[in-house]
């Protein structure tokens, strides 16, 4: 052989040793990565089951979160008819008292005239005397039902107490409104999280869960289950500290419109009404009282003239 | 005088008009939206609006905007009763020219004083 053909098989095998000492490197993370696929898998599997078990339970949980609001709805109703009655109730007991009042006045008085009459007369006659203790005693028991007449103010107050929670349970459900306007942004959030979801399966086209997306997806118009609703996606923070805020809102309307905002603020649409992200736009998001309201409101806008 | 009530909740129109029906405010006309509230208006002779802002089809502030242009309407009081209560809102519903502004919950206290002070404001006038 000829020493360049020598040189060059030594070469090719320092190329081939160097090959099998790769091939020795190597080897150990090719069965670490058989063995990662071989985890994984099961791993993906799982990801494409729950991924279809969440798409199959958002059409029902809108569903059930619409039944709230309408089963809410609906109780509301029933407890506003019972309010009804308790007024309707109410304004009958008020007049009855008045008039049980006006009738214990006439008999107190007739009994008062009496005893004064048997009283003068007592020694005139003797079995009228003890006739007279009889009646007096009588008359007292008298006395003592006219003076129920604190007993009948005591029982007006109640009355007056129940209307006063009459009114507070209206007040409070008002919740109702609020609530089901909050679960109306959720229902479009869901929504909106599905459509993006689906989005986003469907560019997987060769994995198979292509095939989940549409054995699952539902498209349902969360926002008209029940009936159509207009949300403010911020609505159940006005049930934080109300009271302080509408006094906000009263000095607001005294103090009047802000000249910069005359450039700054944007007539909102209807459609703009609907998008739980609204809130979200350049606004200022400062809430107010109802005090701050009525104080830009006395002083600027209320003269449509 | 005839009360118009705007309000997408069947359940907020019975709360404000049966809070109406305590002052013996007893002529009372319901609206369900902004366009039908623009409905009631032509239908009825209505002296004044309580309405709410978040209703579909026609909100309350476009209904507002709507009845500020009309020449018929200009002059009709409004008092806006939602639970929009961000600085915001305000300032937008004081550019559609609302009377008054109550933020939900309300008590029928709080809802009397603003009608009575519109009412006033327009006596005035």
């Amino acid at each position: 052989m000829k020493e360049l053909d020598i040189k060059d098989l030594l070469r090719k095998a320092d190329e081939l040793r160097a090959l099998f000492v790769l091939g020795q490197r190597v080897i150990p993370f090719l069965e670490e990565l058989f063995t990662f696929v071989g985890e994984i898998q099961p791993l993906l599997e799982d990801i494409n089951n729950s991924i279809k078990e969440n798409l199959s339970k958002m059409p029902s949980l809108s569903k059930q979160l619409s039944k709230v609001t309408e089963a809410t709805e609906l109780a509301t109703n029933e407890i506003l008819d019972i309010i009804d009655g308790i007024f309707y109730k109410l304004d009958i007991l008020v007049t009855n008292i008045d008039l049980i009042q006006n009738r214990f006045s006439v008999v107190g008085k007739f009994v008062n005239d009496f005893a004064y009459l048997l009283e003068k007369r007592k020694d005139e006659i003797v079995t009228l005397e003890e006739f007279a203790e009889k009646v007096e005693k009588l008359f007292e028991s008298f006395k003592i039902e006219y003076n129920k007449e604190l007993n009948l103010s005591t029982l007006r107050d109640i009355v007056e107490k129940i209307r006063t929670d009459s009114t507070s349970i209206m007040l409070a459900l008002q919740v109702q409104d609020i609530t089901s306007q909050q679960i109306a942004a959720v229902n479009h959030l869901l929504t909106t999280v599905q459509s993006r979801l689906n989005a986003l399966i469907h560019k997987f086209e060769s994995s198979g869960v292509e095939k989940v997306v549409s054995e699952t997806a539902e498209t349902v118009n969360v926002t008209k289950l029940h009936r159509e609703v207009a949300f403010d996606p911020d609505a159940v923070e006005v049930l934080v500290g109300n009271t302080t805020k509408q006094e906000d809102i009263d000095k607001m309307f005294e103090q009047g419109l802000p000249p910069e905002s005359d450039s700054k603020s944007q007539p909102q649409t209807t459609e703009q009404n609907l998008d739980p992200n609204s809130s979200e736009q350049d606004f200022d998001n400062e809430p107010i009282s109802q005090s701050d309201i009525d104080a830009m409101f006395n002083q600027n806008i209320p003269n449509p003239k | 005088m005839k009360f118009l009530v705007v309000d997408d909740s069947p359940t907020m129109r019975r709360i404000v008009i049966n809070a109406l029906k305590t002052f013996g405010i007893e002529d009372i006309v319901e609206a369900e939206d902004g366009q039908d509230a623009l409905a009631k208006l032509k239908e009825n002779k209505i002296d004044f609006v309580i309405t709410d802002w978040n209703m579909p089809n026609m909100n309350g502030l476009d209904l507002t905007k709507t009845i500020r242009s009309s020449e018929q309407w200009k002059n009709l009081p409004i008092l806006m009763v939602t639970t929009r209560g961000l600085k915001e809102d305000i300032i937008q519903a004081l550019q559609a020219k609302v009377n008054n502004y109550i933020v939900k919950p309300f008590t029928p206290q709080v809802l009397k004083e603003k009608i009575l002070a519109i009412l006033k404001t327009n006596e005035i006038q």
